[in-house]
């Protein structure tokens, strides 16, 4: 019964030298005694823990050998060799090989490097608190319409609101927000600009007050109070020049006059538009609140203490209460507490764990090509070690040198690869997709640094241990006798064999990762998504409302904008739409269909996606028209479109065209004429839902996107917009101008992101397998030589020397995949969530990476079995 | 300088074994009489400090046969170490003295 190696190995390798022997001596008494008392097992135990519990024992020991022997008068000699002397010493034997220390370094330097790049992302977003005080208390709050087919995340309407934050106990402080987009006048140039509408509470959860000034009082709340706002330290500096009386200042904001009441602190985070640069009360009326309309996403503070379990329990017997108490609107409503760190990440968390997954397997890839270029360097160096020994090196001082000698190893090339990971983050976040959360955030600091060392120690560590374990168990003394080659490289050979079978297995899983997102990228690519985007150009523009106050004054604006960009050059068909696809910024609106039973609750009425239009936006927009005929310009008689989707869902089996539907009592009966094909409006993955196209003239709501189907490039036409606005309304400005296919290609951006990396991190994985392939071969052949040398003297072909290597280099590349594939089939699915039309067990992946494995592996082994057909018989033989 | 207490564990250890302290046996002898779990590495790190300040001093044993003749390091208190362990003892006696503690362990 044998104590356990690691435990052995780490308490000699920390004991100071006089020490160890006795220590371990001492260890392996107690540990035989307790074998005998209580069975191997619990003395097992308890050597690890006398290990664990030594540790800092002998740090501190030899901490004060070390500080002993730095003073100079002492007249004892010293106890404990410094650990210095070893590092120097590996530092001499590292320059002594620079080719090896080069590529060791290199390799670590990237492992490190890319490892604490990703690092730097995932603790940014997933384990950095979000900079509010008190952080981890701060949830959204949704209506959860689950059980009603709905999301589980809408936002809430005011009358929630109220009910929330008057009945819920586990709630500090709720507070709502919603979307504001004013145009700010009368300083300089109109500036459109992003803010948010707020609660009274909404300083107050979030922990964060103005810097200057006050938050909200209540009479500004009211739905008649004054117009107030606060700024944010950003807009302060770069519109009102840090001016420190800026307090009562009056600025126009979308037309209305509001007073500057505050200025937030620099850095601060607004809670859902991050962008958000001012704030102003939400006037709603929440003495009489409406219950019909979701509107305002919810932020709240719970109260210190609650677990999330209580609190979800809390909020479902509340969501009970008022569906009891609310049927006609709160039927099926439940209500979901989401912590908001979760719900910032969201989506971002699967993709960035299977990137910090890829980068940690490139890193150990790395790490076995080292350890076996140190396996095959203490092959070499078993005659040194060998002398050292007989000299009177113990063991344990010679494992200690060469751990010593990796540490270093790893030291310096984890200190590139932090520089290097500098880059790497300025890279990543400017690569990430737009709309990343808290990339701002992103960054080189403590924490990351401290991983990066920790990284670096542990990669040290592994590619050392194998080497130095094998060293304890080799005899020592057989390298002296034997000739220098042959049996005592064998059992390192053995090893590093395992290691390489190791890494092609782990190389094939990171490929089959990369080779599935590369597959669903190029599938969400492929999709239809039922236009046609090419030379297409949108911009959106909005009439405040303080000035456009009727349906008719908007209306005849839409009609001047119109006419104007439709007579502009290089403008084949001039369109509005007010939502354009895959801008998000679709909502529901509920409809009735003539001669349909009524439903039995305002819920139950089926709803449809809509869209004011022009008349020319499906050709615009190049969206087919499948039946019936197109809306004609200012077409009185109330008509509209639907899409195929649409019919399908309301009138299966029927001919929908002349039919008619209403969307409130006042409204009009719209007829029914022609239906248009299904527009992937929200991107590639979600299915097409029921939409239904209005001519505008009919329902001139605020703000609307022009279309432009150009003759050409569409960017062209950027600065012509932007007049053509101008000349109707100076103080308009258009904003969000894109080329179509420009949202079509950062539709997919997201996807496209982490196939590349992972894509990236699996080549580096295959170049690292393929490098060592290679190196294992070649020591094997240059190993081999004495007996490639009697094979070719016996009569055997150079074609078969050839195909003897290349055959060995397959062999381990087909169990390597072998092992991978299996390992694939379980960690594959794991990838399912982010994948698109592709299932996780791809047949067309698989055999594509197991196919480019072992052609790689072929590759590699190309050359060192050239070389073995080379050797020279007569050489070989003379040498032995 | 006042002893810790695994330096005082360790010390007495020595005191009582004599000339059977070695690592092992002053090892056991503060598991089995003070029942405190301490490490083989903590006893060593004790006694290197206690050999430091001249409490303590190592002996070699005569070789012995049955481990591969090395000689064993024994340990041996000095006349400091007694003395300063006389002078520990009659510290905490004093300390004690006409001293009763009621359970809840505040002064009667």
């Amino acid at each position: 019964m044998k104590p356990p190696v690691l435990s052995r190995l780490v308490l000699g390798w920390l004991a100071p030298s006089e020490l160890r022997e006795t220590l371990l001596d001492d260890l392996d008494e107690v540990f035989a005694a307790r074998v005998a008392q209580h069975g191997p097992k619990h003395a097992r135990a308890w050597y690890r823990r006398q290990a664990r519990s030594g540790l800092a024992s002998l740090v501190t020991m030899r901490a004060r050998g070390a500080r002993e022997s730095e003073m100079p008068p002492d007249p004892r000699p010293s106890r404990f060799d410094s650990f210095g002397r070893d590092v120097r010493y590996a530092l001499r034997m590292l320059r002594r090989a620079p080719g090896f220390t080069a590529a060791a370094v290199l390799t670590v330097a990237l492992g490190v490097g890319a490892t604490t790049t990703v690092f730097s992302v995932v603790y940014a977003l997933l384990v950095k608190p979000l900079p509010y005080p008190g952080a981890d208390r701060l949830v959204m709050v949704w209506q959860d319409m689950r059980a009603r087919g709905g999301p589980a995340d809408e936002w809430a309407t005011p009358g929630n609101l109220v009910d929330w934050k008057a009945e819920s106990r586990v709630f500090a402080s709720l507070a709502a927000i919603r979307g504001w987009g004013p145009t700010l006048t009368g300083v300089g140039d109109p500036e459109p600009l992003v803010g948010e509408q707020v609660t009274q509470q909404y300083f107050e959860v979030l922990g964060v007050p103005p810097a200057t000034g006050r938050t909200f009082s209540a009479e500004e709340m009211l739905p008649t109070g004054p117009r107030v706002v606060i700024l944010s330290h950003g807009l302060w500096q770069r519109r009102f020049g840090d001016d420190p009386n800026v307090l009562g200042r009056r600025i126009v904001l979308g037309g209305e006059p509001h007073e500057i009441v505050g200025v937030m602190p620099p850095g601060f985070r607004p809670a859902i538009l991050t962008t958000a640069e001012l704030w102003r009360p939400d006037r709603l009326n929440l003495a009489n609140p409406s219950r019909g309309a979701v509107v305002l996403r919810v932020v709240a503070r719970l109260q210190p203490g609650l677990h999330m379990t209580q609190v979800d329990a809390a909020a479902r017997a509340l969501g009970k209460q008022l569906e009891a108490r609310y049927p006609q609107s709160n039927t099926k409503t439940s209500i979901n507490v989401v912590p908001f760190q979760e719900q910032v990440v969201g989506d971002a968390r699967a993709g960035l764990l299977v990137l910090l997954g890829a980068v940690v397997v490139v890193l150990l890839i790395g790490c076995v090509n080292i350890a076996n270029l140190l396996l095959a360097r203490a092959s070499i160096r078993s005659r040194e070690i060998a002398v050292r020994t007989a000299l009177g090196a113990g063991r344990w001082r010679v494992v200690r040198q060469l751990l010593t000698e990796s540490l270093v190893l790893a030291g310096i090339g984890g200190v590139i690869g932090v520089v290097l990971s500098y880059w790497g983050v300025k890279g990543l976040v400017a690569l990430a997709p737009a709309g990343s959360p808290r990339l701002a955030e992103v960054g080189i600091d403590a924490a990351v640094l401290a991983f990066a060392a920790a990284v670096t120690g542990l990669a040290g560590l592994l590619f050392g241990l194998a080497p130095a374990m094998h060293m304890v168990r080799e005899q020592l003394t057989l390298a002296l006798k034997a000739s220098g080659r042959g049996t005592a490289g064998s059992a390192g050979q053995r090893t590093r064999r395992v290691l390489i079978v190791a890494e092609i297995a782990v190389a094939l899983v990171l490929l089959v990762g990369g080779g599935l997102l590369l597959r669903t990228f190029v599938q969400l690519q492929r999709v239809d998504l039922g236009f046609d985007p090419t030379n297409v150009l949108v911009g959106f523009v909005v009439p405040p409302r303080v000035k456009y106050q009727t349906d008719e004054d908007r209306k005849i604006f839409y009609d001047q904008i119109l006419e104007r960009v439709s007579a502009l050059p290089g403008v084949r068909t001039a369109a509005l739409t007010s939502v354009v696809p895959l801008s998000g910024g679709d909502s529901d609106m509920s409809f009735t269909i003539e001669g349909a039973p009524p439903p039995r609750t305002a819920d139950e009425a089926p709803a449809t996606w809509y869209r004011l239009v022009s008349a020319g936006y499906l050709e615009a927009m190049g969206i087919p028209l499948k039946r019936g005929r197109n809306v004609a310009p200012h077409e009185a008689e109330p008509v509209l479109l639907i899409n195929e989707e649409m019919a399908k869902r309301h009138w299966a089996g029927q001919d929908p065209i002349g039919k008619r539907i209403r969307f409130s009592d006042d409204s009009p009966w719209f007829t029914i004429v022609g239906i248009a094909g299904d527009v992937k409006q929200q991107g590639a993955r979600p299915a097409p839902r029921a939409q239904t196209f209005i001519p505008y003239w009919h329902l001139p709501e605020p703000g609307i996107t022009v279309v432009l189907k150009t003759a050409s490039q569409p960017e062209t036409l950027t600065m012509p917009l932007r007049q053509a606005v101008r000349a109707v309304d100076p103080d308009i400005p258009v904003t969000n101008i894109a080329a179509m296919t420009t949202l079509v290609s950062e539709s997919i951006e997201e996807p496209r992101f982490l196939a590349m990396l992972v894509g990236l991190f699996a080549g580096l994985a295959l170049v690292l397998a393929a490098i060592g392939i290679y190196g294992v071969l070649s020591y094997a052949v240059s190993q081999r030589a004495a007996e490639i040398g009697v094979r070719l003297a016996l009569g055997a072909g150079r074609r078969d020397v050839f195909s003897l290597i290349v055959a060995d280099g397959f062999r381990l590349a087909v169990i390597g995949v072998a092992i991978g594939v299996i390992v694939s089939f379980f960690v594959a699915p794991g990838l399912s969530t982010l994948l698109f039309h592709v299932k996780p067990i791809d047949p067309v992946t698989f055999v594509l990476v197991v196919a480019a494995i072992l052609a790689v592996a072929v590759c590699a082994s190309v050359i060192p079995a050239r070389r073995a057909t080379r050797v020279d018989p007569l050489t070989a033989l003379r040498a032995e | 300088m006042a002893l810790n207490r695994i330096e005082l564990l360790t010390l007495l250890a020595i005191v009582r074994l004599g000339e059977k302290a070695y690592g092992v046996t002053i090892y056991d002898e503060i598991q089995r009489v003070a029942g405190s779990d301490v490490s083989m590495a903590g006893v060593y790190s004790a006694i290197d400090r206690l050999e430091r300040r001249g409490l303590v001093r190592a002996w070699r044993s005569e070789p012995r046969p049955e481990r591969g003749g090395r000689a064993r390091r024994h340990y041996a208190v000095t006349a400091s170490g007694r003395d300063l362990l006389r002078h520990e003892r009659e510290l905490t006696a004093r300390m004690w003295r006409g001293l009763v503690l009621d359970p809840t362990g505040r002064r009667r």
